[in-house]
């Protein structure tokens, strides 16, 4: 478990707790996992590896529909895209087959266990 | 990049074909589809690019030192701008001095140093014409003029939104890519006896609907009865509504939810994306020798009253 209560009031932060809970399959990489680490540096947008299962898929973009976001459907199964959602700015820098996510730590952001990739 | 202006080549090309088209200040305007048919033809530049220039140049929001003099729907504030046949053009006081200076019937003016790119996508941030003409007057007035005073008359980057500038503005002035950060104002007030944050003056880029909405889904009645009720209540703000009051410029208005404390409040709504953004900026030099180096390559006698007079050009408008 990581920053817990200074991650909440990241907005790239809160957006990886919200996606992830919705059912989405996802790894924290990035500025957002740098800060969800410890960095002092506030993460201009969240980054992420996003499993391409298609119920991961879905339940990301039902997500991202809450937030503002219409994914056009040919969007998702893209190798990376990006968009900008009431949370700010979503890179899915990677959509990766069934399984492949990289190694990750849960770390707490607001109650929520996060993927988020280990630190190098 | 044209010396005698810092204008772009598509820039360039719209005050040329204006000018050519006979839509100067005291013309009037042509249709938008036209001046854009004349630049495909002359310059090559497809029309829906320099349609989204043009339109650029002409919002009070996006340049300081507007180009470009507009009639009809160009867009601002979040919408796209109309059809260009249903627009129309013509060149500003400032528009037609920049072409006078293209065209060597005019001393060279600093318009890209002032004006930026950040508005385009670029990294060269914006600074207000005031200091940055007073700046340079100083300079032309006193080359030995001391570079802390320099830098003291021109100040700090500024975005025509008026939003508020932070981040290491020391390192962007001198020379070093840096990120800032861009503010929204979020002022406290009391309206019908209701405590209330107004937030205004959006960074540039930013759309009001995009603030709006964000806004309108963390309200304090926000349903996320689907999340874990921590997470739940951090996407909820202590705000009990959210009004639209924009006319020409952006107001919103949020309603403190009773019993938040205010500053708090206040504090978190600045946390919220779109209310601030990051953006990468640059200079292509340090701004001193920007500066010194504008001078240098410009400075003639009737230098200073051009720039007096760019000056005056803008605060007329």
């Amino acid at each position: 478990m990581g920053v817990g209560r200074r991650g909440e009031r990241s907005p790239a932060a809160l957006l990886a707790a919200v996606l992830f809970s919705s059912g989405a399959r996802l790894v924290v990489v990035g500025g957002t996992a740098r800060f969800l680490h410890g960095d002092e540096h506030w993460p201009y947008d969240l980054d992420v590896v996003l499993d391409g299962c298609s119920r991961s898929l879905g339940a990301a973009a039902s997500m991202l529909g809450r937030l503002g976001v219409a994914l056009p459907s040919n969007l998702l199964y893209r190798q990376s895209w990006s968009v900008v959602t009431s949370l700010g700015p979503l890179d899915v820098v990677a959509v990766v087959s069934p399984g492949s996510l990289p190694a990750a730590v849960s770390l707490d952001v607001a109650g929520v266990a996060v993927p988020v990739e280990v630190r190098a | 990049m044209s010396k005698r202006t810092g204008l772009g080549p598509v820039e360039e090309a719209l005050l040329l074909t204006l000018d050519e088209l006979g839509a100067g200040p005291q013309h009037p305007r042509v249709r938008s589809s036209v001046l854009l048919a004349e630049i495909e033809r002359r310059f090559a530049v497809a029309p829906r690019y320099g349609y989204q220039v043009a339109c650029d140049l002409a919002h009070r929001s996006t340049v300081w030192l507007r180009l470009l003099d507009d009639r009809g729907n160009l867009g601002g504030l979040g919408h796209p701008p109309a059809e260009p046949r249903y627009t129309e053009l013509r060149l500003t006081p400032i528009g037609a001095l920049a072409v006078a200076a293209e065209r060597d019937d005019a001393l060279a003016v600093p318009i890209g140093i002032v004006n930026g790119s950040v508005y385009a996508g670029g990294q060269r941030p914006p600074f207000a014409p005031k200091t940055l003409l007073r700046a340079l007057i100083a300079l032309l007035d006193d080359r030995a003029i001391e570079d802390e005073a320099l830098v003291g008359i021109c100040g700090p980057p500024a975005f025509p939104t008026g939003c508020d500038v932070s981040g290491d503005v020391e390192a962007l002035l001198a020379g070093r890519p840096a990120v800032l950060r861009l503010s929204a104002s979020v002022v406290p007030g009391v309206e019908r006896g209701k405590e209330v944050l107004r937030i205004t003056n959006l960074p540039p880029g930013v759309e009001r609907e995009s603030i709006l909405r964000s806004l309108q889904s963390r309200v304090e009645s926000s349903s996320w009865y689907d999340l874990p009720p921590e997470l739940a209540a951090s996407m909820r703000l202590p705000i009990a509504g959210v009004h639209d009051a924009s006319t020409d410029t952006v107001l919103i208005k949020c309603r403190v939810a009773p019993g938040a404390d205010l500053n708090d409040v206040g504090a978190r709504l600045r946390e919220l994306w779109g209310v601030y953004v990051d953006v990468p900026a640059a200079l292509p030099a340090p701004l001193l020798v920007l500066l010194r180096r504008w001078v240098a390559d410009h400075a003639e006698a009737r230098t200073a009253a051009t720039l007096r007079h760019l000056l005056a050009l803008y605060e007329a408008t």
